[in-house]
């Protein structure tokens, strides 16, 4: 079977089977629309919207998010030619990464994950 | 018309299926003691979970006179998903019967739906209680989020159900976070009867709580009492603070090993032979002390009489092999009502988990079991 050919079937099988759980679903369905309710506090009515913004810690999150862009960087071109240079490369890598980590881990006991 | 009767085959079918083991939401309320621990062994029995919100149930169980506590039970009620079903069991009810009669309403096709109020305020009733949930989600999208003190001030705009959002205060890491109140009880599965506690939480931690008791706080010490006088007083008060262990354990989320702490609590309750009973405690006693993992949970949350969780549970487990191998009432004692005041300080400070524990370790002190008075007796 082409390419073509076979992508087509997997797309219609997926499709096929997305639309029997659908059909079963209108089929035994309690209701349509799903039920709209105030939240559980114990029987009592809420007195605030419970909208809770979080405290994200701006300055140490960007200081993760560099650490595992730039390791990234580093990885794509590596990925490519570690089966090529062999046990070499895997264990340079390795060391690159511990050494990441002991950023992460000096992050994570600083509270950097922590979002109360 | 053979669509439609393939959907009610189905469906039918479906329902059936679906309602052979329906989870339960069970609330105890005042003297609902041994409605309570019927229901529990029933459900342990036929595996009927036992869940702990209204989302999760299908059946609505009250155990006890509905009193006072109905407005909260009428809420919960309402945020029962379709089908349900709802028993309220008095103490002289027969608990099974009436189980089993609401599973069959569950079953039927017009599933036991009722009225359903719409959420939302009163006040706010032109938005209608559809808008309600939506206007909500839009607001939470389309604001920016540092205009919320400035919410107040537009006064033209409606808040969403007619609630405002939270305010936002300083927390104890100085961080400007919301301040929500959360109440906890009277209708909350493993939860005290009668008990509620109103929180301020800001972000996970209990920034504020206030203690009071609705209903009777002398009935179920009373309910205890009379237990102890049907089995002997060593086994009544076992099971006491066995069941006391099953709560913490069930909030610990240690499933396994309470339903064993049901097990023993029934076997204490059902009058077996002394000998098994003895045997099963300990070993189960031995379990719960030895587990690492609950040591490590427990063992930093402050809890009465300036002990941790861990100690008191270890001292229930401890109470309760010595009064079942030496067949006399444990030795115990506390003041309902001077735990109910202490409870405030134990919560303040405590993530929400932690501050649940905390209420949980409080247990046969709350529900006045052991007055000094019955233990003298």
């Amino acid at each position: 079977m082409s390419i073509l050919a076979s992508a087509a079937l997997v797309l219609a099988v997926g499709a096929g089977l997305v639309a029997l759980l659908y059909g079963a679903s209108l089929l035994v369905a309690v209701d349509r629309s799903p039920l709209v309710v105030e939240p559980f506090l114990s029987g009592h009515a809420p007195t605030e919207h419970a909208v809770s913004r979080f405290h994200a810690r701006w300055y140490t999150v960007s200081l993760l998010f560099l650490t595992f862009d730039m390791e990234m960087a580093f990885m794509y071109p590596w990925a490519v030619v570690v089966a090529d240079v062999g046990v070499k490369a895997i264990v340079e890598m390795f060391g690159f990464l511990a050494i990441l980590s002991v950023g992460v881990l000096y992050a994570w006991r600083e509270g950097t994950l922590r979002w109360s | 018309m053979a669509r439609g009767d393939v959907a009610v085959v189905l469906t039918q079918s479906l329902r059936r299926f679906a309602t052979s083991r329906p989870h339960i939401l069970l609330l105890e309320t005042s003297g609902g003691l041994v409605p309570r621990l019927e229901v529990e062994r029933f459900a342990r029995l036929h595996a009927w979970p036992l869940v702990d919100g209204p989302a999760d149930a299908d059946l609505l169980v009250v155990a006890g006179a509905a009193g006072e506590f109905d407005p909260y039970i009428d809420r919960v009620w309402n945020q029962l998903p379709g089908p349900r079903a709802r028993v309220v069991l008095a103490p002289d009810d027969d608990p099974v019967r009436g189980l089993q009669h609401a599973r069959l309403q569950l079953e039927r096709p017009e599933g036991g739906q009722g009225e359903r109020r719409a959420p939302g305020r009163p006040a706010a009733s032109h938005a209608g209680h559809d808008m309600g949930a939506m206007g909500g989600m839009e607001m939470a999208v389309a604001e920016d989020p540092h205009a919320g003190h400035d919410m107040g001030a537009m006064g033209g705009m409606d808040m969403p159900a007619g609630l405002g959002m939270a305010d936002r205060a300083d927390d104890r890491d100085g961080l400007k976070l919301d301040v929500l109140t959360v109440p906890w009880g009277p209708a909350l599965p493993w939860w005290p009867a009668g008990l509620v506690v109103t929180t301020v939480l800001q972000g996970d931690v209990v920034a504020e709580a206030r203690a009071e008791r609705l209903g009777d706080p002398a009935g179920q010490a009373g309910a205890w009492r009379e237990i102890g006088s049907r089995i002997g007083t060593s086994r009544g008060g076992a099971a006491c603070l066995l069941d006391s262990l099953t709560r913490l354990l069930a909030l610990a989320g240690w499933r396994s090993a309470h339903l064993g702490a049901q097990r023993v609590r029934d076997d204490l309750l059902g009058g077996s032979d002394p000998q098994r009973s003895s045997q099963r405690l300990h070993r189960l006693a031995d379990r719960v002390a030895g587990s690492r993992l609950l040591a490590a949970m427990t063992s930093a949350i402050p809890s009465t009489a300036g002990g941790d969780v861990r100690s008191r549970y270890l001292a229930w487990l401890d109470a309760a092999t010595t009064a079942v191998d030496q067949d006399r009432s444990p030795a115990w004692s506390g003041d309902p009502a001077a735990a109910v005041e202490e409870l405030p300080g134990l919560l303040v400070g405590r993530e929400f988990a932690s501050a649940r524990l905390a209420v949980a370790s409080l247990d046969p002190e709350l529900s006045g079991a052991f007055t000094a008075v019955a233990a003298r007796a």
